[in-house]
């Protein structure tokens, strides 16, 4: 159903700056980026914007603030490759309470993580 | 029996000879010619009519877990759901949501096209706020209503099957062991233990799903997004909250390796091999470095940030919307049904360590509407049964044996109590009834047992054809120590 079409520009790993929140690569040879008022402001070339730091995200709109040589400026997050991270959800503590299906692959069924309930 | 062994190398050969050509780490999904998955399918010409209560539920009521019914809480992730099913252009599904009372960040839907959403879903959302956006929410919910809509759901009791069948080889031995015997050397065991668990991986043992319906459902679920005016790029931060959990899971699995026996686990999923140097162990190992090698999450995520920026590049920038969110996210409503939860945890630890003493006030703590749910009953059921209180425990039972969203545990201890009692008849209409409802055969070994206590002859004999029928090994060592016991 789908092959690969586009081209993916990445920052090699050496380059990629400790610590802090980076774009590392793109889907395309440029990128449309956006003025801090959500204008447009044209397309960059992935290779000015690969390695910049994002600085934050603009809080009505989601998008990425990036500090490039022109001026921060605002890109979609879909448009990049970045090193954000999300915090992993809590750790499930799997309890076991009575009888399980011994029916069901494993005792899980339908991806419930309470498969390991009675399992 | 050798029919059903047949049969199971069958499906065995099929689905590792359909993954053979997989050499490598899956291709990147992205749109061929950058139109919308959306107006390329042939949507569903109907669904499911009106069911019963437990066959909507199937099979989530399979744990004791069961659900909690709050429409206060519920109401608002129904709505975004009522949204995105506006913009659907086909035969719209009737699909309701239910919450689930476990600590697991994740969401699912049932064959019948229920959506369950966990309370450790809500919990994330809730403790982190830049993910606060009904948008982000709303990938969630458009993902489970996009397996509804691509007819997943109907093949989801195949994938039950493959999943049953490939899991039961894993834990038994008998199906990894006739393949491996039909290979017929070292090599043959190497390509067991390596496509195998990349078949396994991918199509059976995944939880449900297979990763190709994942991606599948991820595209669509933009496409809905786009459709209703969400913001798009909300969906990366849910995949962002995968990749961690993922990413904490393998770096678990492979701190396990080192010290205990050989595991593999993912999502609920764990397998241990019995014996490192066998074929279970190279299996096992095989799967822990098949998904340390290819992270499903990664790739997953990848594919969703290449699909926006393809097909949805010209889009406008929009706002968020994060009031609702926010608003319903920090409701008393949503913050109380979060407080419950956490006391059912802490009840259902309790009752794990059978420390009933601890069990039986936090229960007492909690409030309608959990104290009404399954789970709240069976944990009471089990604090009462435990603690001498036999009279007050059967009448719990009584009544949660014949509830609408009755769960598996409490069906069969209702099953195993009226065999004890001596009340044959009723005992094997009410468990084949069941066993029916759920589609779970875990009542045929107390069926056996009731049939012979009760000198059923016949039945004892359709029981035990319907347990060497089924070729589940796991099943039919339950139906033979069934037919060993004392009645």
């Amino acid at each position: 159903m789908y092959l690969v079409t586009g081209c993916i520009l990445a920052l090699p790993l050496s380059a990629q700056a400790a610590g802090g929140k980076q774009i590392t690569g793109t889907f395309a040879e440029t990128v449309p980026v956006y003025g801090l008022d959500h204008k447009r402001l044209g397309q960059f070339p992935a290779a000015e914007l690969i390695g910049d730091p994002i600085v934050g995200q603009d809080a009505g709109t989601g998008l990425l603030k990036v500090r490039t040589d022109k001026g921060v400026v605002l890109v979609k997050p879909a448009a990049v490759q970045t090193n954000i991270t999300s915090a992993p959800p809590a750790e499930t503590a799997c309890v076991k309470i009575g009888p399980g299906s011994i029916d069901q692959a494993g005792g899980i069924s339908n991806n419930l993580g309470s498969g390991c309930h009675g399992s | 029996m050798a029919a059903s062994a047949m049969g199971k190398r069958l499906v065995l050969s099929s689905v590792l000879c359909a993954t053979m050509a997989l050499g490598t780490c899956p291709v990147d999904a992205v749109a061929k010619d950058n139109t919308p998955l959306i107006t390329r399918i042939q949507p569903r010409t109907s669904y499911p009519g009106s069911m019963a209560l437990q066959d909507l539920l199937r099979p989530a009521s399979t744990h004791p877990t069961g659900i909690i019914i709050d429409p206060q809480v519920s109401n608002y992730p129904q709505s975004i759901i009522d949204r995105l099913l506006t913009h659907w252009d086909g035969v719209k599904p009737k699909v309701q949501v239910f919450l689930v009372p476990t600590e697991d960040f994740t969401s699912d839907v049932s064959e019948a096209g229920a959506i369950f959403i966990n309370a450790g879903l809500i919990q994330y959302f809730h403790d982190n706020r830049d993910i606060q956006s009904e948008d982000a929410l709303a990938f969630v919910l458009a993902h489970e209503l996009s397996h509804v809509l691509l007819g997943h759901t109907v093949a989801q009791q195949r994938n039950t099957n493959i999943k049953n069948y490939a899991s039961a080889a894993v834990k038994w031995g008998t199906l990894i062991g006739g393949a491996v015997s039909h290979a017929g050397s070292v090599a043959g065991e190497a390509l067991v233990s390596n496509m195998g668990a990349k078949a396994l991986a991918d199509t059976a043992l995944f939880p449900s799903w297979s990763r190709g319906q994942e991606t599948e459902a991820d595209t669509l679920a933009i496409d809905l997004m786009a459709r209703s005016g969400y913001v798009l790029d909300e969906a990366l931060k849910v995949e962002r909250v995968l990749v961690a959990e993922e990413k904490r899971d393998a770096e678990k699995n492979a701190r396990a390796k080192k010290t205990g026996p050989q595991k593999f686990q993912i999502d609920s999923v764990t397998l241990t091999a019995s014996k490192p140097d066998d074929l279970d162990g190279r299996l096992v190992s095989g799967l822990n470095t098949l998904t340390q090698r290819h992270p499903h999450a990664e790739a997953r995520l990848k594919a969703v940030s290449q699909y926006i920026d393809h097909v949805y590049a010209d889009q406008d920038i929009i706002a968020l919307h994060t009031r609702p969110m926010v608003t319903w996210i920090n409701s008393a409503a949503v913050t109380s049904f979060l407080n419950q939860m956490n006391l059912l945890q802490s009840a259902a630890e309790a009752v794990g360590n059978n420390n009933w003493s601890a069990a039986r006030p936090t229960l007492a703590k909690i409030g309608f509407p959990t104290n009404q749910s399954a789970y709240w009953t069976w944990l009471h059921y089990m604090v009462e049964a435990h603690t001498g209180k036999t009279l007050d425990a059967l009448q719990i039972l009584i009544k949660a044996a014949n509830r609408p969203d009755v769960t598996l545990p409490i069906a069969l201890e209702w099953g195993k109590l009226l065999t004890q009692l001596g009340k044959a008849d009723a005992a094997e209409k009410y468990m084949a009834d069941e066993q029916n409802k759920f589609n779970d055969r875990s009542f045929l070994p107390i069926r056996l047992l009731n049939a012979r206590k009760s000198k059923n002859g016949v039945m004892n004999v359709k029981l035990e054809a319907q347990c060497e029928a089924i070729g589940d090994d796991g099943i039919e060592q339950q139906c033979i120590a069934a037919q060993k016991q004392t009645p």
